[in-house]
């Protein structure tokens, strides 16, 4: 199972796109700053852009889904129970899960911004497919369901697994870390040896290690917490 | 065509003398094959088609009753394009412009900022069509008529929701009544003539162009 961009180019007026890359299993984490180009390359990966130079290239994947930035944008059911019957689902597992169950005659674009991102991404989650591409999925989710999203995507097994995201301090534990740099997409490498590539763009926490020496098993919090305590025990 | 007084008043000339004959919508539909950028001024192809039906729909039910359908569609089309043109040719803030110009600056500041917002909104569900169309995609079902009520109640909904906001921040920022601007127009050689041709067609039209012919 391999996802290739193959010599992707793609240029809006000045502002120029190009990655050429391979994903394979496991969960890739794309960081980069707002406006990097990071949504542009998830709507590419999921087909729903065309790239003016280069293709995108899925061997041995069947489906492949598209976590968008605003869940607005994912709605087409007029209620909260129909909107989760919308992507094929179950909704009393669905609901259940989200916490979402007195709230399912509701219309969908009722929810606060936070409840909605939380709906779809159960949703998108939810789905069995083999490449799941989720562009910021933290946004818009506060401290605990932003902790739970992490636990479910550390839950995830499989399949391929991209993040899109510019969060600094709730992460997953990742497997390929990759950047987008002035428009390049570029690969740090596998975790943990990738967090000592990130640069500057890097999480506090991650810098605070990297800075005194340590190497983190992974992105979290609690693996730097737990490279402190080695290094200090 | 620069001037959005013009503009509007060729654009209301014309239709009207569509609507009035035969003669008058073939009068319009050369007049906008004359002087429009044709393709350009078209309405996107979903909407030109939903009008096109209407149009087909209510034209059949006239004929099939014993009414003269043909000539209601043959009235009806011209119309439409030139619709289409006047909505292909609108600068965001024209209209403000236009209503502050025509009724003063408390009554037309208020009729401006209205359409434009209405406008404004009306690009919008473009947009928000387009984006249920890929959000349908993304969950591999299909954009048909079963989709079509779920996504009016959610055009709705968004569009009360985004009044609803638009109307606060106007209220926070002080708004209460009336405005002060400007009206600034261009006024092209190209206007005046594309305005006189369209009154003098609606002349003729009203007269009975047929006589003349």
């Amino acid at each position: 199972m391999r996802l290739t961009l193959a010599g992707v180019r793609l240029s809006r007026g000045d502002w120029h796109l190009a990655a050429d890359a391979a994903f394979g299993p496991g969960i890739h984490f794309v960081a980069g700053a707002v406006g990097s180009g990071k949504s542009t390359l998830a709507l590419i990966m999921a087909g729903l852009i065309a790239p003016d130079e280069g293709s995108v290239v899925r061997r041995g994947i069947g489906s492949a889904t598209l976590s968008l930035q605003f869940p607005e944008s994912h709605v087409t059911g007029a209620t909260v129970e129909e909107e989760v019957r919308s992507w094929g689902l179950d909704t009393a597992e669905v609901l259940g899960q989200t916490g979402l169950g007195p709230k399912a005659a509701m219309p969908p674009l009722a929810l606060s911004r936070g409840e909605l991102k939380r709906l779809e991404l159960a949703c998108v989650l939810a789905s069995k497919h083999e490449v799941c591409v989720l562009d910021e999925p933290f946004s818009s989710l506060d401290c605990a369901q932003k902790r739970a999203l992490c636990k479910r995507l550390g839950e995830r097994t499989g399949g391929i697994t991209i993040i899109f995201s510019h969060e600094q301090h709730i992460l997953p534990a990742v497997d390929v870390l990759w950047e987008m740099e002035g428009g390049r997409l570029v690969c740090h490498g596998r975790v943990p040896g990738a967090l000592e590539r990130w640069g500057a763009a890097a999480p506090p926490h991650i810098r605070w290690a990297i800075a005194r020496g340590m190497l983190p098993a992974n992105m979290r919090i609690e693996d730097v917490r737990e490279a402190a305590c080695r290094t200090s025990g | 065509m620069q001037d959005v007084r013009l503009r509007v008043a060729a654009a209301a000339a014309l239709s009207a003398a569509s609507y009035l004959s035969v003669v008058g919508a073939a009068f319009t539909l050369l007049w906008w094959l004359l002087f429009t950028g044709r393709e350009k001024a078209l309405p996107g192809r979903g909407v030109l088609a939903s009008f096109l039906l209407m149009i087909l729909a209510v034209a059949g039910a006239n004929q099939l009753g014993g009414g003269d359908g043909l000539s209601y569609a043959v009235r009806m089309v011209p119309l439409i394009l030139i619709a289409g043109w006047l909505s292909s040719e609108r600068v965001p803030g024209e209209l403000l412009h236009a209503a502050v110009w025509l009724f003063g600056p408390k009554t037309g500041f208020d009729l401006g900022l209205v359409a434009e917002m209405g406008l404004q909104a009306m690009g919008g569900i473009g947009d928000e069509l387009e984006r249920m169309r890929r959000a349908m995609r993304l969950k591999g079902r299909s954009w048909g008529v079963r989709a079509m009520v779920p996504a009016g109640l959610n055009l709705m909904q968004l569009q009360i929701a985004r009044s609803a906001e638009q109307a606060q921040i106007l209220a926070l920022r002080g708004y209460r009544r009336g405005g002060s601007l400007d009206p600034v127009f261009k006024t092209t050689a190209r206007d005046s003539i594309l305005f006189f041709s369209a009154l003098l067609g609606f002349l003729l039209t009203l007269c009975g162009l047929e006589k003349f012919l």
